[in-house]
């Protein structure tokens, strides 16, 4: 009779015996299942305001992300040091108080990564819109509100640079229409639309020129000039992002891709907020969105919306959820093993009989642990099926309990640092997507059957040394 | 066919107390060895020197000439030798054909109607046979390798007279019909009487006794005997 039948028949006639180890084994499956997908499970986040128009996708960069990001910088410049890494700059003031910052390249998005994207095949076209760069306008005035103090502000407004105007989130809506000149187009360079109050203002038409310096110019400072091309209505005015005449709609300005950066007098450092890309096929989209999201790109510092306005941002990226899944899978991977030992010693144990009679009938100690073994396999096969058919709904349920979890940390006014979201204003959590994927399957199959391997190989060793004499004396 | 030299033990915890001390003897086949001596006196561990599921302190075991090597005794145990037990030691979980197969690939089925297992009583679980039938059943299983020397430990220890009657003639029908090397341990010397020759183990010494009411004759009429070597039989 061979192991395999002598396996099965051992299995089969020990009922009990099975069943339980069959649940044991079943348990500790579907936690170890529950923790690989929570470490790879998706946050659904949903922002107000912040969504990709028609068939196109949102990229814009991961709060979360740049928190880290920061941190490992700050780690890297040294504590209570003046320094710089990797565009983070710490210095101390005069006062004695030190001041972090970041420059356009710790906050950019990459453009490597956004053309990679753009090149994904499905695309059409697509538009980068860079960060609201203030700067002064010299040669115009800009919109005002007369109830509101500028004392401490020059002729500010704010610039917005477009790789093609046309695809701008604001046109796409129809918020924003040119209706004298043209658009701003890729290639252009020194180029900007103005609204229509600002021309209003100052008289300006297409074919004029608006002059702008720095903020805070310096010496080496140089006035920066951009032809008007347009001029733009809008339906409602668009929404500051600080308090500010400088923020105010009427005096935002479009401008080519490139001239924000020259006319803040950081040529060569610019700073991108986000990208738009166009699905070339409405009818491919999500097939589109798939090949996107398989880019090999740094993922870990975006977000990626879709036309829903949902965000597939990784557990990593949540707070402390990869942590607490972590935690999770090293306890249940801990538990499980120590019980299943524990299970197969005593298993071991009630079979010192059958053992000793094997030895007697002339089969090795290799043979009979090989059996063990193929037993503790054939269970944890069977139990590791039914815990995969399992698996979605309960790693769904482990997931969704560890967001809720971190959420309610987030509101908590103690909160522990560390335990903080790092979500945008206006962004809903719509749940969490923890799929099982093969790298999951497979994962929790390495984990479940080397516990059950560890444990039987664990639990023969006191075998080893013995005499088969001492085995059969054991077991009468 | 199976021959001791010298053969020494003490348990490690009692290394100044030999339980075996220099026991020398020639078993040879076609005859029904009993090992008669007092509880404790060693004769299950003598037994499990020649099963190979130990080894022994000092001297060799041979096998047809052949020493036993350390590394190989469990092709020893599945090849030269078969072990039955006075507790029966089959598997619980496997039917009674099941248990002989696990002996070696001889037909179990014959095997067991020969030991008088009848068709029903093979397909029940192991535990529902009586304790006759369990020895049977074992026995069948030492005979499915196909061993020279079957090796009993008190294997009518926990069967009734009669029952155990029918055992021993079992063993003595497979000594001189199948020519097998049948080596008893017991303490009763009513059994040891049934066999060819009795062995007696006393103060780490094995030595033989005259047999007198069992047996069988040779050719010239002359009692078959096992031999002694290397010392001279105490008590002869």
């Amino acid at each position: 009779m061979n192991l395999f039948g002598l396996s099965i028949r051992c299995l089969a006639r020990k009922r009990v015996r099975t069943l339980l180890l069959f649940a044991i084994v079943f348990s500790a499956s579907v936690f170890i299942y529950a923790g690989w997908a929570c470490r790879t499970a998706s946050v659904r986040t949903q922002s107000e305001g912040k969504r990709a128009v028609g068939a196109s996708f949102r990229l814009e960069q991961n709060e979360a992300n740049r928190h880290v990001r920061s941190s490992e910088a700050l780690k890297k410049i040294g504590k209570s040091t003046n320094g710089s890494a990797d565009g983070t700059h710490v210095e101390q003031l005069e006062s004695g108080a030190w001041m972090v910052w970041h420059d356009h390249s710790f906050e950019t998005l990459l453009m490597d990564d956004i053309l990679t994207l753009a090149g994904q095949q499905g695309i059409a076209e697509y538009d980068i819109t860079t960060a609201n760069i203030v700067v002064e306008l010299t040669n115009a005035a800009r919109v005002e509100d007369p109830d509101m103090e500028h004392d401490r502000e020059g002729n500010w407004v704010s610039l917005r640079g477009d790789r093609e105007l046309r695809l701008n989130m604001n046109v796409q809506n129809g918020n924003i229409e040119v209706r004298e000149g043209r658009m701003i187009v890729s290639g252009d360079e020194n180029v900007c639309v103005v609204s229509r109050e600002l021309a209003e203002l100052n008289g300006l038409k297409p074919g004029d020129r608006l002059e702008f310096g720095e903020r805070n110019p310096s010496e080496t400072s140089a006035a920066q000039q951009a032809e008007i091309v347009g001029i733009y209505d809008t339906v409602q005015k668009m929404t500051p992002v600080m308090y500010g005449d400088a923020y105010r709609s009427e005096n935002i300005i479009f401008t080519d891709l490139r001239f924000p950066e020259k006319a803040e007098g950081r040529e060569g450092d610019p700073l991108y907020e986000y990208a738009v890309f166009w699905v070339e096929d409405a009818d491919e989209y999500d097939a589109v969105k798939e090949r996107m999201k398989a880019a090999d790109i740094a993922w870990e510092r975006y977000d990626f919306l879709d036309n829903t306005g949902m965000s597939d941002t990784v557990a990593s990226n949540f707070g402390d959820m990869e942590k607490l899944s972590t935690i999770l899978l090293v306890l249940v991977i801990g538990a499980g093993a120590a019980v299943l030992f524990l299970v197969f010693l005593f298993w071991l144990g009630s079979r010192t009989h059958e053992i000793g009679v094997f030895l007697a009938l002339g089969r090795s100690k290799g043979a009979v642990v090989l059996q063990m073994l193929l037993e503790g396999m054939l269970i944890g096969a069977a139990a590791f099926g039914l815990a995969t058919a399992c698996a979605p709904a309960v790693s769904q349920s482990v997931a969704d309990y560890l967001v809720g979890y971190e959420l309610e940390q987030e509101v908590s006014e103690n909160a522990a640092e560390g335990l903080m979201l790092y979500l945008d204003e206006g962004t809903e959590v719509l749940g969490v997507e923890a799929a099982v994927t093969a790298e999951v399957i497979l994962g929790s199959a390495c984990c479940v059957l080397g516990m059950i391997a560890a444990a039987v190989l664990l639990s023969c060793a006191p075998l080893a040394p013995k005499k088969p004499r001492e085995i059969l004396s054991r077991m009468s | 066919m199976l021959e001791l030299e010298n053969i020494e033990y003490y348990y490690p915890s009692q290394k100044d107390k030999m339980i075996l001390d220099g026991v020398s003897y020639c078993f040879e086949e076609g005859r029904m060895y009993a090992v008669l001596g007092a509880s404790g006196c060693g004769k299950t561990t003598l037994l499990s020197l020649m099963a190979g599921l130990d080894v022994p302190v000092a001297g060799r075991i041979l096998i047809d000439g052949k020493e036993l090597r350390k590394n190989a005794l469990n092709l020893h145990r599945k090849n030269d030798v078969s072990l039955i037990f006075q507790n029966y030691n089959l598997i619980d979980y496997l039917k009674p054909v099941e248990n002989v197969k696990l002996g070696g690939k001889a037909d179990a089925a014959r095997l067991l109607a020969q030991m008088g297992i009848d068709a029903a009583q093979r397909q029940r679980n192991v535990l529902q046979l009586s304790g006759g039938q369990q020895q049977r059943v074992a026995i069948a299983r030492a005979l499915a390798g196909r061993a020279p020397v079957l090796l009993a430990d008190e294997p009518t220890g926990n069967l009734d007279e009669d029952t155990a009657n029918e055992i021993i003639a079992i063993f003595r029908k497979l000594a001189h019909e199948q020519g097998k090397c049948v080596i008893v341990v017991t303490h009763s010397r009513e059994l040891a009487q049934q066999a060819d020759v009795i062995l007696q183990l006393r103060k780490g010494k094995l030595s033989e006794e005259a047999c007198e009411s069992a047996g069988t004759e040779d050719e010239t009429g002359e009692r078959k005997r096992g031999k002694t070597t290397g010392q001279e039989p105490d008590g002869k």
